[in-house]
């Protein structure tokens, strides 16, 4: 027999001894011990504040911060106020979706020389620090403001926060008790409640408006024949009269620079190709009925300047092309019953004009959208409501550029670029309206703005019939068939529900790395893919024990939710409504336990979906009989689905 | 008999185990088509590019499955192949114990199944360091509490699981009387323990004989749900936060380990018996 070497022996004896004690070394590792430094707030995912706030803060300090670093995220969470840390932290679905925070930091504002000025914010000498939360004292109901209202302040010591809150007001509480005080964010929810207000303020703008059509006729001088020009007839009538144009074809470019109303019913307006042919330049101007064509095509000011960041040359060079009716610093305007059968630049130009309000018009731009513009270019005027119009061809049919709380309803935009486009602009509603054809977006939102809603819109055959931005939206009820992209949920913080998406090579697809949306109660209905996600964290898709309901799900249910979860982005699950034979794998007990044991584990897994309580029926049946019906005879015959639909109750 | 010369032969019988696993190229290949199906699972799964808990997530159910079939490749042949040779009765002659020769024989084959299961595990977890990456540059990122020292958790228990499955299949192999027997008494006891055990349990939570406070502690008698629970316990719970303990981690540890130590004193047993 042989024997083997004392010195061989003697190294495998090592080898084995080493071995085992990497093994035990492994499990008496502590894990949980270093926490991580803090980061510079800029490389963080931050989230609380859309661009429009940041434009009112001068500086960071403005306003305190956290950043949160979770145990199965790796970015690094920035917070802009306590408030909202405190929620998200307080959140379980983030847990799940992040896992448990392992190092909080706020920003110290010990030792910064805080003051507050007249407003309540924060103003500092020094920049601030961050400081780990546990270690912090928080002043909460002082005087102490940002721009969306008051706000905690953080102080690494007690005697600073004390000094604080005797100077400014408030008290002091340690982090356990903030994290406990009970905290209302501007989130997602209150836009859905604030849907139907902003309807009202859009219809008291309206009869505001529509005041100006009572206004009384002006007398018509006798040497004022029916062939005198327009411009000599506006001339002639003084402040608050009605000017009546007889019928027939003008051709001139008209300048009103007094609060009056022009009513032709019959009448058309020829600029011949140069520049404006309406300037309006007065508060309180009403056009009514007139058809005004022949605008010049310039379309922007290409000039404007090339300093600053790429949007400075969009709002300095948009909004200085010509248009049909260019409303220029001008207050409460009323646009109605007007037609632009052609322009190669702007339909409505409105700029620096808040108030506007644009009704039962309609605009043509070129097929090829690039030869022309914007249906209505809006430019800084906020509050300004478009309805019952129509934008056929052209590039954008309402482009807003900072022009908050805009509402756009009951409309029908075809055949462009945009149906109707954002940027910089937050608390819009756009409501209603159908959008087909266009080459790039129905509904566009760009910029990171916040507070929007899109409600009850139905898009046909787009390339992304609705893409999101920014944070803290509604949209809701909306439609999306035969489209590239139903809905992208890029904006975070957000609530999507009761939406149909039908027949699209992708359902929905979320593109913000951040998983903060809460998407339940929407029908997807036969598309290539359900649903899509780019890189980021497990996304959960339900809210409140509800979600949604995806065409190909079976199998055993209980009250009406299948008892297997769905993941859209599955291999197996993500095609079942597409192929029967997927069943046959989908079966399989080594499936199941693999879906099982995935969905057990919460934590991160880069680019997948899953829906924990699939539905068996539909949330929003009689929406996807008006899907169906769009699909089957084309959009234009079915405009039925704004009387109905608004109504219908969720099933679930 | 000298201990130092039942050390010698212990260490020959072991040398010679490890020289009959090094020969068989099958186990070589059996290793690179473990490496192959365990990369196409993280690949899939989405897993490797994310981080080593989903990882191993990902690789926890079919390790449960794979690693008894491995036991089974590498240990069924082990005593009854001695005994179809003769060698056993030539093992009596030179007199080696009972328990040195199970003990060896077993060591030997342990460096076989720890072989192919740690080298396509460790080469695994390198493919997860090298892929798994943050989604872009721009964002601060940071690690969370994933860690490699995670994954090296996962294989220490994988290994240990697999070395609680080759002690019962070298039970099976002691047991049997031919090559044929032995393999299906391998599977045999495989199955007991593995579904068998997990049927108990079940049973005993369905009828209630289980209850929730002892349900934690019954893993621990079953190998492949001690395996589970450790990996869930010590691994997959860091990174989560959970309520309650998915077991008994020392419990479960006792347990994984009793079912590599018990089945060796069984076969020293039998095989001391069967020289009678």
């Amino acid at each position: 027999m042989d024997s083997v070497p004392v010195s061989k022996r003697s190294a495998v004896l090592v080898i084995v001894a080493v071995l085992f004690a990497v093994a035990v070394g492994l499990f008496a590792v502590d894990l949980g011990g270093s926490a991580p430094e803090p980061v510079e707030f800029s490389e963080t995912r931050s989230i609380g504040f859309a661009s429009e706030v940041h434009r009112e803060i001068d500086s960071e300090a403005a306003v305190p911060r956290a950043q949160v670093f979770y145990s199965q995220y790796q970015y690094v969470v920035g917070y802009y106020g306590l408030e909202r840390a405190a929620a998200a932290l307080a959140d379980p679905t983030r847990q799940q979706q992040f896992g448990y925070p392992i190092a909080t930091y706020v920003t110290d504002y010990a030792g910064t020389g805080i003051e507050l000025d007249d407003n309540g914010t924060i103003q500092t000498d020094r920049s601030t620090v961050w400081v780990p939360a546990g270690e912090a004292y928080y002043v909460v109901d002082s005087d102490a403001r940002a721009p969306n209202g008051p706000i905690v302040v953080p102080f690494s010591d007690r005697a600073a926060a004390t000094t604080f809150a005797d100077r400014h007001g408030g008290q002091v509480l340690d982090w356990t008790a903030l994290r406990d005080r009970p905290v209302s964010i501007d989130d997602a929810s209150l836009v859905r409640d604030r849907v139907e207000t902003q309807q009202g303020s859009a219809d008291a703008r309206l009869r505001t408006a529509q005041r100006l059509l009572d206004r009384p006729p002006a007398a018509v001088s006798n040497d004022m024949n029916s062939t005198a020009s327009i411009q000599s007839r506006i001339d002639a009538a003084p402040n608050g009269s009605t000017v009546v144009l007889p019928a027939g074809t003008y051709e001139e470019s008209i300048e009103i620079d007094r609060p009056m109303t022009l009513v032709g019913p019959q009448t058309t307006i020829d600029g011949g190709g140069e520049g404006d042919v309406i300037a309006v330049s007065a508060d309180e101007v009403a056009i009514v009925g007139v058809t005004v064509r022949g605008a010049g095509d310039t379309t922007r000011d290409p000039n404007a300047t090339a300093e600053g960041d790429w949007d400075t040359n969009i709002e300095l060079g948009y909004g200085h092309g010509d248009a049909a009716i260019a409303i220029v610093e001008a207050n409460g305007t009323l646009v109605q019953d007007v037609r632009v059968p052609h322009t190669d630049s702007n339909g409505i130009l409105v700029r620096d004009a808040p108030d506007t309000v644009v009704r039962n018009v309609s605009v043509t731009g070129t097929a090829v959208w690039r030869d022309s513009f914007m249906g209505v270019m809006l430019m800084r005027s906020p509050r300004t409501v478009v309805e019952n119009s129509t934008f056929l061809a052209g590039r954008d049919g309402v482009y807003l550029h900072r022009s908050p709380e805009t509402v756009i309803r009951s409309s029908t935009f075809t055949d462009g670029r945009y149906g109707v486009h954002l940027m910089h602009t937050s608390d819009a509603l756009i409501h209603g309206n159908e959008f087909a054809n266009h080459d790039y977006g129905g509904i566009t939102i760009m910029t990171d703005p916040a507070r929007n809603a899109i409600v009850n819109n139905v898009v046909a055959n787009t390339s992304t019939a609705i893409g999101t931005s920014g944070s803290d939206s509604y949209i809701a009820h909306n439609i999306a068939v035969d489209s590239r992209l139903g809905i992208s949920t890029s904006a975070i913080g957000s609530l999507y529900e009761h939406n149909v998406l039908m027949g699209n090579e992708y359902g929905m697809r979320t593109g913000s790395v951040i998983a903060t949306s809460d998407i339940a109660r929407n029908d997807f209905v036969d598309n290539d893919r359900h649903a899509g996600a780019g890189a980021g964290p497990l996304r959960i898709w339900a809210a409140d024990g509800v979600s949604n309901y995806w065409t190909g799900m079976y199998g055993p249910s209980t009250g009406g939710i299948y008892e297997r979860a769905y993941s859209p982005t599955d291999p197996v699950q993500g095609e079942l409504h597409r192929s029967t034979a997927q069943r046959t794998l989908h079966q399989s007990p080594v499936y199941e336990g693999l879906r099982t044991l995935k969905g057990a584990a919460p934590g991160l897994r880069s680019g997948s979906i899953i829906d924990p309580y699939p539905s068996v029926e539909p949330h929003n049946p009689q929406r996807i009989e008006t899907a169906q019906a769009v699909r089957g005879d084309g959009i234009d015959n079915n405009r039925s689905h704004f009387d109905t639909n608004e109504t219908e109750e969720p099933s679930d | 008999m000298t201990a130092h010369s039942a050390l010698g032969q212990g260490t020959a019988i072991a040398a010679r185990e490890v020289k009959t696993v090094l020969r068989t190229r099958i186990y070589a290949l059996l290793a690179v088509g473990l490496f192959g199906f365990l990369f196409v699972l993280v690949a899939g799964g989405g897993g490797a590019a994310t981080g080593y808990t989903p990882a191993i997530v990902d690789l926890l159910l079919p390790l449960e499955v794979i690693v008894p079939v491995l036991a089974i490749a590498i240990g069924y042949r082990s005593v009854v192949a001695d005994l179809d040779r003769g060698e056993l009765a030539v093992f009596t002659t030179y007199d080696v114990p009972a328990p040195v020769y199970v003990t060896a024989v077993y060591l030997g084959r342990s460096v076989g199944m720890l072989g192919m299961l740690g080298l396509p595990l460790v080469a695994t977890g390198a493919v997860i360091a090298f892929t798994a990456s943050p989604d872009t540059g721009v964002f601060a990122t940071h690690s969370g509490v994933d860690s490699p020292v995670l994954f090296g958790r996962f294989v220490v228990l994988t290994a240990l699981y697999g070395l609680s499955m080759l002690s019962l299949v070298l039970l099976g192999s002691v047991i049997a009387r031919s090559l044929r027997t032995a393999i299906a008494l391998a599977i045999g006891a495989v199955l007991v323990a593995v579904v068998g055990g997990d049927a108990a349990i079940l049973a005993g939570v369905t009828d209630g004989w289980i209850g929730p406070s002892s349900l934690s502690w019954s893993f621990a008698a079953v190998p492949n749900s001690a395996y589970r629970s450790l990996v869930l316990e010590t691994v997959i719970a860091i990174a989560a936060p959970t309520e309650g303990a998915y077991g008994s981690p020392a419990a479960s540890a006792i347990g994984l380990v009793s079912w590599i130590i018990g089945p060796l004193l069984a076969a020293a047993a039998i095989v001391a018996h069967k020289r009678l």
